[in-house]
């Protein structure tokens, strides 16, 4: 029978069963003092054919690195050949930093096909000393082929004009409830 | 004897278990698998809090739209689920996403202060799950109701969370965070009709305008706190 008590010790068995086994990593990487958060858009679900930008924010436990002095690369290599990946060449795709920003960077990159590809950050600082190198991997799925068409709808709605109508038009709505209750309330004050 | 409460916590055990599977079975790579399912699990728990916080201002305002008594027998089992599903969230986002405790001193500053507004939210959340049962409502007498008046810090913490970590509010424009933007607004537009009628009763002294205009005033500075924290997480790169 289905009691509270049965109930709760379901959920817990269920808590204990999503508990991953052994931590891996997508988001967040480590490597030294380095750890490194990996975001791609659309919503960390890429797809192939199209642009995709790819956003990287490094925090250095010993707060020494600084993008500005980092020759940092960006290598994405089908995921069966991550060991094999050539590290000595130019990046495949080129990181630079957001407005100045030095510990927030981006890149773009087209995903050929739909597949699991590796996506290797590799940092050395340019003086050779002013932090420590890094090295992370991740693990990127590129489930589906992407639409290169951008609508005109979804550019507008991109845009800021959306935020006012919402909450210009939330707010204008808020100050006709008042009145209304102000118009309603008026008998009884009076 | 099946109450709506066991039927929801049931459900969302089933529910939870059965996302597991498809994903385990359809995504075999690891990190991608706890990518998805923090995703599923953060939307479903969302969407829950949602269903919560919504009854209580809305048949305020609307004392006669269907199932103003019939809805309450089910809050509470919603309100566990909402734990459940934010608790799976969490654990797998964790462990799975984060590298556990050994990550946190590698996250950036807006993923560290994210990951601490959702913890805080779970707390609440807990406190509120552990305390929805009929024993503990007697128990606590009137705290009861104050401890439970916290799930609106909780849900500010975890709109919070949300808009600074979420994978599909990185670019608020989109359709996701614009509609979960309208619903949440919505909400917090019926609380301040309500609070006006409630102020303004209260203090008759005061213009009509006065409530409003505070009551107005402190939501933009809602509006303000969260857009500067999600300008801080994702940079003002993006629109």
């Amino acid at each position: 029978m289905l009691t509270a008590r049965t109930s709760i010790s379901l959920l817990i068995a269920a808590a204990l069963f999503a508990l991953p086994l052994a931590a891996s990593a997508h988001v967040l990487k480590t490597s030294g003092t380095m750890g490194i958060v990996l975001h791609l858009d659309p919503e960390d679900e890429p797809q192939a054919g199209v642009v995709t930008p790819i956003y990287l924010a490094f925090k250095d436990t010993a707060g020494r690195f600084k993008f500005s002095e980092c020759d940092c690369r960006m290598y994405i290599a089908p995921y069966a050949q991550k060991d094999s990946i050539d590290t000595s060449k130019a990046s495949d795709a080129f990181l630079h930093t957001h407005g100045g920003d030095e510990l927030n960077a981006d890149a773009t990159f087209v995903f050929p096909k739909p597949d699991v590809y590796a996506l290797e950050v590799v940092g050395t600082p340019k003086d050779g000393s002013s932090f420590t190198p890094f090295t992370v991997l991740y693990d990127v799925r590129v489930a589906t082929y992407g639409s290169n068409a951008i609508s005109p709808v979804a550019s507008f709605f991109k845009g800021h004009a959306l935020h006012f109508v919402i909450f210009g038009g939330g707010f204008l709505f808020f100050l006709a409830a008042v009145l209304y209750d102000r118009r309603k309330a008026k008998p009884i004050s009076q | 004897m099946i109450t709506p409460k066991r039927a929801l916590i049931t459900a969302s055990f089933l529910v939870s278990i059965a996302i597991a599977l498809f994903e385990h079975a359809s995504v075999p790579l690891s990190s991608q698998f706890y990518l998805d399912l923090t995703q599923y699990y953060g939307f479903i728990s969302l969407a829950l809090l949602y269903l919560v916080l919504l009854p209580g201002p809305f048949y305020r305002l609307f004392p006669n739209a269907p199932f103003s008594i019939a809805h309450r027998a089910y809050l509470s089992g919603l309100g566990i689920s909402t734990f459940y599903f934010a608790l799976l969230h969490s654990t797998v986002a964790f462990w799975g996403l984060l590298e556990g405790f050994a990550g946190i001193p590698y996250l950036p500053g807006p993923y560290f202060w994210a990951m601490i507004f959702g913890f805080l939210a779970l707390l609440i959340l807990a406190a509120l799950a552990g305390t929805s049962f009929d024993y503990m409502r007697i128990k606590l007498g009137k705290n009861w109701k104050r401890l439970h008046r916290t799930v609106y810090a909780g849900a500010f913490l975890v709109v919070a969370h949300t808009a600074m970590a979420g994978s599909h509010f990185q670019s608020l424009g989109a359709f996701i965070p614009t509609f979960w933007m309208v619903i949440f607004f919505a909400l917090v537009l019926m609380h301040a009709i309500l609070l006006n009628r409630l102020l303004s009763a209260k203090y008759p002294q005061y213009s009509w305008l006065f409530f409003p205009v505070i009551i107005a005033l402190v939501i933009l500075f809602g509006l303000f706190i969260l857009n500067f924290l999600h300008t801080y997480a994702h940079g003002a790169h993006q629109h």
